[in-house]
C-alpha cells in the first residue's frame, strides 16, 4: 500500500505525540544524579563511606526507603561529615511520609553543603517538597 | 440363658467398639489439634550488627580474630574450600564467608582474602576470582537466645529441602516399610522379637517411624502396656489422618539429634548446621548417613563425642541403605572411605549480658515471652562486639589497677567491690555499640548505666555553659572569687577543687579547669530556670531544681541520660534516640518490625560547635589532658566529673565518630578516693586505643553562625594594639564583641607610627 503524504506526516505526528505523552506520564528518578560530592580527603573511611552512600541513593530510586535509610546511617557512622548523606536520609523520610525527621536532616544537609551552590539549590528545593508535605 | 449370655456378649463387644470408636475420636482430636497449631517452639535470637571491613581501615587484629572465632570461622591449615573455614597467616587471613541474610542486606558466602599492613587492612579481595573487594560485611553474630522451658534448637525444613539421601538414610536406620505399613509394622515387630531373642538382649525396637513420633508427641517415655497400646492407636490415626510425607516430615523436625551446651539440638535442619555448618539440602551422602546414625543415641554416636563410633554406626545406616538397593556400590564405596568431619562449635558464655538485659527491656514491651520463646524471630541490633569486648576489658583493668594503687578501694565481697560502667555510643545516629553496665555480671545484674542514679558533678557542667552562650561568650569574663549563696535561707559557699590565684577567668577557662566558683557565677548570671529547662528539654528524666549547687552538678542523673546529652555536642545539636534495636525478623525473614535513628534538634549547630571546642580544650589544657600521654593523640572533646568526697568519678569523651562515658564509684556510695581524671579517664583512653576502626582523627567543621575574632586575653573584648595579649576566639555570630577592650590603652599616634616603623624595618630585613 503506498501511504499519501498526509497520511505519513499525520502518523508521525501521532508517534512523537504518543511519545511525548509517555514521557510526560515516566515517573520521575526520585534522586537524579546528583551534583559532583564536596571536595573531601579521600581518606579510606570516606571512601567506604560514600559506597554506602550510592548504594542509599540507588535503594532510594527503587523506592525502598527502609533498606536505603539502614544503609545511610551506615555510611553516617562511617563518615558524620557527609552532608550528601543527610540529604538522601531526609528524601529516604520523605519518600516514607514523615516530614519530621525530614525536616531535621535537611537542616543538617543544609549546614554541610552550604558552600556547594547545586547543593543548596538542591537542598532548598527538598526543604520545599518537606512544606508541601507538612500542609 | 445361653440366648442372655450371647446378648450380654454382643452388648458388652458393642460397648466396647463404641468405647473404642469414641477413645479413637478423642484421639484424633487431640492429634489434630496437635498438628494442625504450631508445632514446635523456636527460640528468638539476638543478634549484634554486622561488621564493616574496607581497605585502609585501621583494626585491632586480636579483636578482630577473636570475632571471627565467634561467627564460627574454624582455623585450616589449607586455603579455605568451604563456609566457615578459615586460615590465618602473619599478614593476611582467608576466610570462606557464610552467607549473609538480612532485611536490608543480603549476600552470599564466598572466599575472600584479607592482607594487612601492620595495624590496617591493606586490601580485601576475593580469594576466587582476585577482584578487589571496596566494603565487606560479616555477618552479625548471635548473642543471646530466648528459649522457652524445653531449650530447644531447631532450625524448621520443608521435605522438599532434604535431600533424598538423608531420607532414605533415615528410613534405612530406623524405618525401612515406611512406605508401607500403616503405622504399625507387624513384619518389623517380629523381625525385632527374633532378633532380640537370637541376642537375648535388646537389639532392635520395632516401632515405625510413626510410633516414634507419637511417642514423642504424645506420650511420656516410660515404658508400660498401656502407653505403648496409646502408641500404637495413635500411630493408625496418624497415619489415617495424613499423608507419608507429611509425617515423615514432621518427624525430621522433631526428632533429638544432640546436645549444645544445655540447649538441645532438634530436627535434621539444626543438626546439618550443628554437625556440618551446611545448610540440610546440601549434605552429602556420608553427612545424611551420620546424621541418620545418631536418631539412634545422639549423644552415643555424636561425632564430638567419639568420632570412630560415630564412623561404626554411618557405615552401618550406609550399608543398611546399599541392602535396600538405595545406593550403588560405587556410591558405598565413596561414602564408607570418607572421613568424619565437623564443623567444631565453642560454648560461650554469656555475651555483652548489660546491653541484652537493656534490650530485653524493650523488646518484652514489643513481643510477650511466649512469642519471644516459640516463634523463632531474629533480632538484629546495634551492638558491635568487638567494642564491647574492648570495654569490658578497659573497665576490668582500669578497676584492678585503682584497687592496686589505693589498697583502701579492695574489698572482701563480691557485691561490695567498686563498680564501674560503661556505655559506647555513635553519636549521630544514636547506636549503642556497647554497654558494660557493672564489673561482673554474675555477681550484680544492676545495671549502672541503665538503673543507677548518680550525681554527675563537673561533667555536668557543659549543659551550664550551653545555657550560657545565650548571652555570654567563651570570652567572657567570669568571677572566680569566693562567694556565699543564699539557698533556703542557708548559707552555701561554694568552693574550687583545689585553690586558685585566677580570680577572674574567661569562660572558656572556667570550663576548661573546671572552676566551680567560676561556673555557679555563669549560672547565677545566666539564671538557675533557664538552666532547669536545658535540663529539661535534653530529656532528663530525674528531678532538677533550680538551686545553684545545680551548677555543679549536684543531683543524680541516670549515666545513658547524660552519655545521650552529650550527643547533643558531638552531633551539631542534633539528640539521637538511644537505639539498641534496629530489626525484627520473623523466622522466614519476613520484616515485623524497624527501628531508624531518630533525631531531635535540640541547639544550634553553631552551639554546639563552641561547646565542642571549649570541651576540646579540657582535652588540650585542661583536666583532662593526661589523655595525650596515654595515647590519645587525635582530636577530641571531653569533660571529667568529680563528686563530693569523690564518690563518683566520671569521664565523658567524643569525637564525632564516636561517644563513650566511663563512670566509677561504690554502690553504697563510698569515697574512690579519686578525681575522674585518675579513675575514669584511663578506662576510656584504653577503650579509645582498643578499637582503632572508630577512629578517624577528623574533627568539626565550623559550621554558619559561628565567627572567630581576635580578642583581649584579659578583657575578652576586641583587641587593639594596645592589648599586650591577644587570642583569636569563636562566637555566636550575634554575639561577637562589639566594643574594643577598655582595660588596656589605644596607642597614640606617635606610638602607631613607631610601631608601623618597626614593622617596615623588619619586613625589609626579612
Amino acid at each position: 500500500m503506498i501511504m499519501t503524504p498526509k497520511i505519513k506526516w499525520l502518523k508521525i505526528l501521532l508517534a512523537v505525540a504518543l511519545c511525548l505523552l509517555a514521557v510526560g506520564c515516566m515517573k520521575p528518578a526520585l534522586t537524579p544524579e546528583p551534583p559532583p560530592s564536596p571536595e573531601q580527603p579521600a581518606t579510606p573511611r570516606i571512601l567506604a563511606s560514600l559506597q554506602l552512600t550510592e548504594q542509599g541513593r540507588s535503594l532510594l530510586n527503587k523506592g525502598k526507603p527502609d533498606a536505603a535509610i539502614r544503609v545511610l546511617e551506615r555510611a553516617i557512622n562511617l563518615n558524620p561529615g557527609s552532608g550528601e548523606n543527610y540529604y538522601y536520609l531526609s528524601e529516604g523520610w520523605l519518600q516514607k511520609g514523615e516530614a519530621k525527621q525530614a525536616k531535621e536532616f535537611n537542616h543538617l544537609a543544609e549546614i554541610y553543603l552550604n558552600e556547594y551552590p547545586d547543593w543548596t539549590v538542591r537542598i532548598a528545593r527538598q526543604k520545599d517538597r518537606i512544606q508541601e508535605l507538612e500542609k | 440363658m445361653l440366648k442372655k449370655l450371647l446378648k450380654i456378649t454382643g452388648m458388652s463387644i458393642l460397648l466396647l467398639i463404641a468405647g473404642l470408636i469414641i477413645y479413637g475420636w478423642y484421639l484424633s482430636v487431640k492429634v489434630e489439634k496437635r498438628f494442625a497449631g504450631r508445632r514446635w517452639s523456636i527460640p528468638s535470637t539476638v543478634f549484634s550488627d554486622i561488621t564493616t571491613l574496607y581497605p585502609g581501615q585501621r583494626i585491632n587484629r586480636s579483636l578482630f580474630n577473636k570475632k571471627l572465632n565467634s561467627l564460627g570461622y574454624r582455623e585450616v591449615s589449607y586455603n579455605p574450600r568451604k563456609k566457615g573455614e578459615k586460615k590465618t597467616e602473619s599478614s593476611n587471613v582467608t576466610i570462606y564467608l557464610h552467607e549473609l541474610k538480612m532485611p536490608s542486606l543480603a549476600r552470599k558466602g564466598f572466599p575472600v582474602n584479607i592482607r594487612f599492613l601492620q595495624n590496617k587492612i591493606e586490601s580485601i579481595n576475593r580469594a576466587d576470582t582476585g577482584k578487589s573487594v571496596p566494603i565487606l560485611e560479616l555477618e552479625p553474630e548471635e548473642i543471646m537466645q530466648f528459649f522457652g522451658p524445653e531449650r530447644e534448637k531447631r532450625h524448621l525444613v520443608s521435605i522438599h529441602q532434604v535431600p533424598e539421601d538423608l531420607i532414605y538414610a533415615v528410613l534405612a536406620a530406623e524405618d525401612g516399610r515406611f512406605y508401607k505399613h500403616h503405622g504399625i509394622d507387624p513384619r518389623g515387630i517380629l523381625r525385632a522379637l527374633y532378633t532380640n531373642l537370637r541376642h537375648g538382649a535388646i537389639r532392635q525396637g520395632g516401632s515405625t517411624l510413626t510410633q516414634q513420633l507419637a511417642k514423642n508427641y504424645f506420650l511420656t517415655p516410660e515404658r508400660t502396656i498401656s502407653r505403648k497400646t496409646n502408641e500404637a492407636i495413635l500411630s493408625v490415626i496418624i497415619e489415617a489422618i495424613y499423608e507419608k510425607d507429611e509425617i515423615l516430615e514432621i518427624y525430621l523436625n522433631e526428632i533429638y539429634l544432640g546436645q549444645k551446651g544445655s540447649v538441645s539440638i532438634n530436627g535434621v535442619g539444626e543438626a546439618s548446621s550443628f554437625y556440618f555448618d551446611k545448610p540440610v539440602s546440601k549434605l552429602s551422602l556420608p553427612e545424611a548417613a551420620t546424621i541418620a546414625g545418631l536418631i539412634k543415641g545422639p549423644n552415643h554416636y555424636s561425632p564430638y563425642v567419639d568420632k570412630s563410633r560415630c564412623r561404626d554406626r554411618r557405615n552401618m545406616v550406609l550399608h543398611a541403605m546399599h541392602r535396600k538397593d538405595w545406593i550403588n556400590n560405587k556410591k558405598l564405596k565413596a561414602a564408607l572411605s570418607a572421613k568424619v568431619e565437623t564443623a567444631g562449635f565453642s560454648l560461650q558464655e554469656k555475651k555483652a549480658p548489660y546491653f541484652i538485659d537493656y534490650l530485653s527491656r524493650q523488646i518484652e514491651t514489643l513481643y510477650p515471652d511466649e512469642v519471644l520463646n516459640s516463634l523463632g524471630l531474629s533480632i538484629y541490633t546495634t551492638l558491635d562486639t568487638q567494642v564491647q569486648a574492648a570495654a569490658e576489658l578497659a573497665l576490668e583493668k582500669g578497676l584492678a589497677r585503682l584497687e592496686k594503687s589505693i589498697p583502701a578501694l579492695q574489698r572482701k565481697k563480691v557485691e561490695e567491690r567498686l563498680q564501674g560502667a560503661v556505655i559506647v555510643v555513635q553519636p549521630k545516629t544514636g547506636y549503642i555499640l556497647a554497654m558494660v553496665g557493672g564489673r561482673n555480671y554474675s555477681a550484680s545484674q544492676f545495671n549502672r548505666i541503665a538503673q543507677s542514679q548518680r550525681q554527675p558533678g563537673s561533667a555536668f557542667k557543659p549543659l551550664v555553659y550551653l545555657t550560657g552562650l545565650e548571652e555570654f561568650t567563651p570570652a567572657s569574663r567570669l568571677s572566680n572569687d569566693p562567694k556565699i549563696y543564699m539557698v533556703n535561707n542557708k548559707e552555701w559557699e561554694p568552693q574550687n577543687f583545689s585553690p586558685s590565684d585566677e580570680f577572674n577567668v574567661s569562660m572558656r577557662m572556667a570550663l576548661v579547669k573546671s572552676y566551680n566558683l567560676a561556673t555557679v557565677d555563669l549560672a547565677m548570671k545566666t539564671g538557675l530556670d533557664k538552666i532547669v529547662n536545658t535540663a529539661a528539654r535534653f530529656h532528663f528524666s530525674t528531678p532538677v531544681k533550680p538551686y545553684p549547687s545545680l551548677a555543679l552538678g549536684a543531683f543524680e542523673v541516670i549515666p545513658i541520660e547524660l552519655a545521650r546529652a552529650y550527643c547533643v555536642f558531638a552531633a551539631d545539636g542534633m539528640l539521637p534516640y538511644p537505639l539498641s534495636l534496629k530489626d525484627v525478623t520473623d523466622e522466614n525473614g519476613k520484616l515485623l518490625k524497624q527501628k531508624h535513628m531518630n533525631i531531635e534538634r535540640l541547639t544550634s549547630p553553631a552551639k554546639a560547635f563552641i561547646i565542642s571546642s571549649m570541651l576540646r580544650s579540657v582535652v588540650t589544657e585542661g583536666t583532662a589532658r593526661s589523655l595525650i600521654s596515654r595515647g590519645i593523640s587525635w582530636p577530641v572533646a571531653g569533660k571529667t566529673g568529680t563528686t563530693n568526697n569523690f564518690r563518683d568519678a566520671w569521664f565523658v569523651g567524643y569525637t564525632p565518630d564516636i561517644l563513650a562515658l566511663v563512670w566509677v564509684g561504690f554502690d553504697n556510695g563510698d569515697s574512690v578516693f579519686s578525681t575522674g581524671s585518675a579513675a575514669a579517664l584511663p578506662i576510656w583512653a584504653d577503650l579509645m586505643n582498643s578499637i582503632p576502626q572508630y577512629v578517624s582523627e577528623n574533627w568539626y567543621k565550623m559550621p554558619p553562625g559561628v565567627v572567630k575574632e581576635t580578642v583581649c586575653s584579659e578583657s575578652g573584648l576586641l583587641a587593639h594594639k594596645g592589648c599586650p595579649e591577644s587570642m583569636e576566639e569563636i562566637f555566636l555570630k550575634e554575639n561577637v564583641p562589639a566594643v574594643f577592650c577598655p582595660i588596656h590603652k589605644k596607642p597614640g599616634l606617635f606610638r602607631k607610627i613607631f610601631n608601623f616603623m618597626r614593622k617596615d624595618d623588619y619586613d625589609t630585613k626579612n
